[in-house]
C-alpha cells in the first residue's frame, strides 16, 4: 500500500472549489456587487437550472428526449401560484404540495407515455406540453388565461421570509447546490447505470435485471419533481406567471442547455443553463438577428461539439493525461535502457 | 448433481412465415456446459432470446430450477439468475468500465434503488473480479473507457461481467467469434470456472474445436428443429447432424 | 352543421397527414424525427405566397417555381442539418440539430417577410352549400390535392423501382451501398419528397388561415396523429390525422378554448388503452 497523500490535486482542485462557490454565495448578493436586473437575471438562471438538471437525469443519463419540461414547470408552478393567490395558503407550504402533486402527475402520465419508445415518446411528450398550455390559458377561473396570475405572494418558510433578489439569490443558490449534489450522487448509484444501460441498450439492460420501462417512469419522475421545484420558485421569485415561459418552444432550450453543457455532465446543465440565460443578455446589440444565430448556432455545435462543452474539456484533459502517460512510459523505458 | 436448472419443453416460435423454433426439448443441468449448435439461421440465438425473455415464446414451457417462467419479462428472469452475453459485447459506450462491471453487481446485489442511493455496500466483489481477470489473463485500469479495450478483451470482460452477477445459468451467445486462439482459450478457462462453481451454461458457438473439448452435452438444431442430441463424441458421429453441416455449405 | 364540420375535419387531417407522411418518410429514410417539420410546412406558405403575390406568376408557372423551390430547400436543409450529422454515434445530436433548424428558419421568416401575417387568396374564391352547410371551396380543394399528392407519393415509395431504392437505403445504408445504391442521392430524395409535400400543404392552408409564423405549430398534430396511428405506418400516420383532424373539427360542438387539449387528450387515451396506435403492430426489437 502506497501511504496517502493528504493534499493530491483532485483534493486541491475541490478545495479551490469549494472556495468559488462560497465567494459567489456571498459576494454576487452583496449591494452594488450586480445590478439589480442582473441579480434577477442570476436567480433566473439558477431556476433554469434546477429544471434543466432534472431533465439532465432523463436525456443525459437516460437517453430520453422529453418536450415536457417546460409543461411540467408550468403544473408546478400554478399549483404554488393558485395555491397561494386564491386560497391564500403559505407560499412554502404551496411548493410543497406543488412538487408532491407534481411527482404524483409526473408518474401516472410517465406511465402512460413510455408505453411508446424513443422518438414515439418525444412526440407524445409534445402533445402532453401542448395540453397543458392549453389548461394554462384557458382554464380562467384557476389560471386567469393568457393573462396569468399576477401578485403572487414572496415566498415565507414560516421563520424567514425572502422578499428581495439578494435573498432569493441565496436561497436559489442552495438549492440548486442540493439538487446538484443530489443528482451527482444519483450517477453512483445502481439507479444511474441502470439508466444509462437504458440508454445504451434496452436489451442488454434487461438481461442485467434492470426493469426498462419503470427506470425511465421513475426518471420521468425525477425530472417532474426537478421542475415542479423549479416552477414552484420562478411563480414566487418573479411574483407573476403567465402560460409563456411553459410553452414548448421554451422546452426545447432546456433541451438545448444540457446539450450545450455536455450531455455526459451534470456541471454540463450548469454550464448550458447559465450560458443560454446570460448570453441574450449580453448579445442584445444582435438585436433582430440574436435568435437566428442563436437557431444557426445549436446545428453547428451539434456538428462540431456533440458532447458540448464539457465534452470537450474531458476530451482535452483525455488527451492530456495519455500524453503524460506516454510520456512516463517513454521515460520509464529510457531508465531501463540506461 | 443431477439438478435440472434450466428445461425448455415443446417451445414453439415464428417470425411471419418463418419458423424458428420448433417443439424445442432442451435441459441444462448443474455444472454442465451445454453446447448449442447448428448452422447458420438454425434458431440457436432466437432460442436463447427466448430463454432470457427477449421475444416471447408462441407455445410451450420453459422451466428454471423448477419454476415455470415461461411468462416472465426479461428483467426478472434476470434477477432470478439468468445471464447471457451477447454475439458482439455490448458495454455501456459512455461510461468507464467499473460502471460496465458494476451493473453486473448490480444484478447480483439486487438492492434497490433507494438502498443504494443511501450508499448501501453489497458484498465486495474485488478479489473475485481479480480471480476472473487471472484466467482471462489481462488486466486494466478500471476508470478507463471501455471502449479503450480491444475487441477481445471486450468479449471476455462481457463474460466476466455476466459471471460477477453470480447467474445460476449463463447464456452465452458466440463468445469465441472473432477472437485468437490464445482468447479463445481464456473463454474456456472462464466457462470451465463457471461449471465448476456449480452454474450451468448454455453455449452457442461455431467453434468446433472449442464445443468438443468443452461441452458436456451438446443440442444440435437445424432450421429450428432439434436434429440431435448427447454427448460431443456421438454428435460428431451422427450422421443426421453431418448432413446438416454438409448440405448447409453446400447450400453456401 | 355536422356535413360542414366533416368536411373541414377531413382537410385539416389531410393537411396533417402530409406533413405526418413526409415525417414518416425521414424517420425511415435516416431514423430520426425532424423537429423542424412544421417549420418547413410554413417556408412552404412563404414562399408560395411570394411566387403568386410578389412575382404575380400565373398557376402553372407558379406550380412548377414551387416545386423547384422545394426542392432546393429540402436539398438544403438535409445537407446542413442531417448530412454532417450522418455518422454521429448518437441520434439525439440530430434531433437537437433539427430543433436549432426550427428556431432559425422560423427567425429566417420573421426577417424576411415580417412578422405581420400576410393574406393569400384561395384559388377559386367561392363558397358552396351542401343542404344548409356552407363552406369555402378550398376545403375540398385540400381534400383533393392532398389526397392526390399522397396517393402518388404512396405508389412511388411501394410499387416503383425509385421506392424500392430508397426503401433499401432506410433499411441498410451500408448494404444498399454495397449493391450500388448510393445513400446521399436516396435520402436526398426523400428530404426533397418530404419538404414537397410539407409545402404543399402550407400552399394549401395558407388561404384558410393568414400566413403567419403560428404555421408552424400544425406539426405538432401531426406529431399526434401519428402516434395515434400507429408507429412508423404510412397508413396508420393519414388515417390517424385525419382522425386528428376530425376530433378537433368536432370538439368544437363541446368546447372551444380546449380543442387543442382535446386532441392530445385523445392522444394520450390512446396510449393507455392501445399504446401501439391503432395500426400499429407488436414489433419485437431485434436482439
Amino acid at each position: 500500500m502506497k501511504k496517502k497523500k493528504i493534499l493530491t490535486p483532485k483534493i486541491i482542485g475541490k478545495i479551490i472549489v469549494a472556495i468559488i462557490i462560497i465567494a459567489a454565495f456571498i459576494i454576487i448578493p452583496l449591494p452594488g456587487v450586480v445590478s439589480r436586473y442582473m441579480l434577477k437575471v442570476y436567480n433566473d438562471g439558477l431556476i433554469y437550472f434546477i429544471a434543466a438538471l432534472g431533465l439532465s437525469v432523463m436525456l443525459g443519463m437516460g437517453g430520453q428526449v422529453t418536450y415536457s419540461t417546460a409543461g411540467i414547470m408550468g403544473v408546478g408552478a400554478y399549483i404554488t401560484a393558485i395555491l397561494s393567490t386564491k386560497y391564500g395558503w403559505n407560499t412554502g407550504l404551496a411548493i410543497i404540495v406543488a412538487l408532491i402533486a407534481g411527482a404524483i402527475f409526473s408518474f401516472v402520465v410517465g406511465l402512460a407515455l413510455f408505453r411508446l419508445k424513443g422518438s414515439y415518446f418525444s412526440f407524445a411528450s409534445i402533445g402532453l406540453t401542448n395540453l397543458l398550455v392549453t389548461i394554462f390559458s384557458n382554464w380562467m377561473e384557476m389560471t386567469e388565461g393568457p393573462d396569468g396570475i399576477t401578485r403572487i405572494p414572496k415566498l415565507d418558510v414560516g421563520f424567514m421570509k425572502f422578499t428581495d433578489f439578494n435573498s432569493y439569490f441565496r436561497l436559489l443558490f442552495i438549492i440548486a447546490i442540493i439538487c446538484y449534489l443530489f443528482v451527482l450522487r444519483l450517477r453512483k448509484t445502481s439507479y444511474g447505470r441502470a439508466l444509462a444501460s437504458v440508454r445504451d441498450n434496452e436489451i442488454t439492460a434487461a438481461s442485467f435485471g434492470v426493469n426498462c420501462y419503470m427506470t425511465k417512469v421513475y426518471s420521468f419522475v425525477i425530472a417532474g419533481v426537478f421542475a415542479c421545484l423549479a416552477g414552484g420558485l420562478y411563480a414566487v421569485h418573479a411574483g407573476f406567471i403567465s402560460p409563456e415561459p411553459f410553452k414548448y418552444d421554451q422546452s426545447a432550450i432546456y433541451l438545448i442547455m444540457i446539450m450545450l453543457g455536455g450531455v455526459d455532465s451534470t456541471f454540463g446543465a450548469f454550464l448550458g443553463a447559465s450560458l443560454l440565460t446570460i448570453i441574450p443578455e449580453k448579445m442584445r446589440w444582435l438585436n433582430e438577428y440574436y435568435k437566428l444565430i442563436y437557431g444557426v448556432g445549436v446545428i453547428i455545435l451539434m456538428i462540431f461539439m456533440p458532447m458540448g462543452l464539457m465534452g470537450i474539456i474531458d476530451n482535452f484533459k483525455y488527451k492530456m493525461i495519455g500524453k503524460i502517460k506516454k510520456r512516463k512510459q517513454s521515460n520509464a523505458i529510457e531508465t531501463e535502457a540506461n | 448433481m443431477e439438478r435440472v436448472l434450466l428445461e425448455v419443453r415443446d417451445v414453439n416460435k415464428a417470425f411471419g412465415g418463418v419458423i424458428t423454433a420448433k417443439n424445442v426439448d432442451m435441459k441444462v443441468m448443474a455444472g454442465e456446459i451445454h453446447g448449442l449448435i447448428g448452422p447458420n439461421g438454425a434458431g440457436k440465438t432466437t432460442l436463447l432470446n427466448l430463454i432470457s425473455g427477449i421475444y416471447e415464446v408462441d407455445s410451450g414451457h420453459i422451466f428454471f430450477e423448477g419454476n415455470e417462467i415461461t411468462n416472465l419479462p426479461a428483467h426478472k428472469r434476470a434477477r432470478l439468475g439468468l445471464g447471457r452475453t451477447f454475439q458482439s459485447p455490448r458495454f455501456m459506450n459512455r461510461a468507464s468500465i467499473k460502471d460496465n462491471l458494476e451493473l453486473g453487481t448490480d444484478l447480483r446485489n439486487q438492492f434497490t434503488y433507494i438502498q443504494s442511493f443511501f450508499g448501501k455496500k453489497g458484498a465486495d466483489f474485488y478479489s473475485e473480479l481479480e480471480e476472473l481477470m487471472e484466467i482471462a489473463g489481462f488486466t486494466f485500469d478500471w476508470n478507463e473507457h471501455i471502449t479503450s479495450l480491444p475487441y477481445g478483451q471486450q468479449k471476455l470482460l462481457e463474460i466476466v461481467r455476466a459471471m460477477l452477477a453470480h447467474p445460476t445459468v449463463i447464456l452465452v451467445d458466440e463468445p469465441a467469434a472473432g477472437l485468437n486462439k490464445q482468447e479463445q482459450e481464456r473463454v474456456s478457462l472462464l466457462l470451465r470456472k463457471a461449471v465448476d462453481s456449480g452454474m450451468g451454461v448454455v453455449l452457442i458457438e461455431h467453434t468446433m474445436e472449442m464445443v468438443m473439448n468443452i461441452c458436456d452435452n451438446i443440442t444440435v438444431l437445424n432450421f429450428g428443429e432439434v436434429i440431435a442430441k448427447g454427448k460431443p463424441q456421438e454428435i460428431a458421429t451422427n450422421p443426421q447432424v453431418i448432413e446438416a453441416y454438409l448440405g448447409g455449405e453446400n447450400d453456401a | 352543421m355536422v356535413l360542414q364540420l366533416f368536411i373541414t375535419g377531413i382537410s385539416m387531417g389531410m393537411l396533417y397527414a402530409l406533413m405526418a407522411m413526409g415525417l414518416i418518410l425521414i424517420v425511415k429514410a435516416v431514423g430520426v424525427l425532424n423537429f423542424a417539420h412544421g417549420q418547413l410546412f410554413m417556408l412552404g406558405a412563404y414562399i408560395t405566397w411570394s411566387l403568386t403575390n410578389q412575382l404575380k406568376l400565373p398557376l402553372w408557372a407558379m406550380i412548377i417555381a414551387m416545386i423547384v423551390c422545394f426542392c432546393i430547400v429540402g436539398l438544403s436543409f438535409m445537407f446542413t442539418v442531417y448530412w454532417p450529422l450522418r455518422n454521429s454515434p448518437w441520434k439525439v445530436t440530430v434531433v437537437i440539430s433539427t430543433l436549432g433548424a426550427s428556431i432559425a428558419l422560423k427567425e429566417a421568416v420573421r426577417l424576411i417577410w415580417s412578422f405581420i401575417p400576410l393574406l393569400s387568396k384561395p384559388l377559386i374564391d367561392k363558397v358552396i352549400r351542401i343542404g344548409d352547410a356552407v363552406m369555402n371551396v378550398q376545403y375540398i380543394f385540400i381534400i383533393i390535392i392532398s389526397g392526390a399528392l399522397m396517393l402518388f407519393v404512396y405508389f412511388l415509395f411501394e410499387k416503383t423501382f425509385i421506392g424500392k431504392i430508397m426503401q433499401a437505403t432506410a433499411q441498410n445504408r451500408y448494404a444498399a451501398e454495397l449493391i450500388g445504391i448510393p445513400s446521399v442521392v436516396a435520402i436526398a430524395g426523400t428530404y426533397m419528397i418530404s419538404m414537397c409535400m410539407s409545402g404543399v400543404g402550407g400552399w394549401l392552408a395558407a388561404p384558410l388561415f393568414l400566413v403567419s409564423q403560428s404555421l408552424g405549430t400544425f406539426a405538432q398534430k401531426a406529431f399526434a396523429g401519428i402516434v395515434v396511428g400507429g408507429f412508423g405506418s404510412i397508413k396508420g400516420a393519414v388515417v390517424g390525422c385525419v382522425l386528428v383532424g376530425l376530433i378537433e373539427s368536432f370538439s368544437i360542438l363541446i368546447t372551444d378554448a380546449y380543442k387543442d387539449a382535446v386532441v392530445f387528450g385523445v392522444l394520450i387515451l390512446v396510449l393507455i388503452i392501445r399504446p401501439t396506435g391503432i395500426f400499429g403492430e407488436k414489433i419485437e426489437e431485434k436482439a
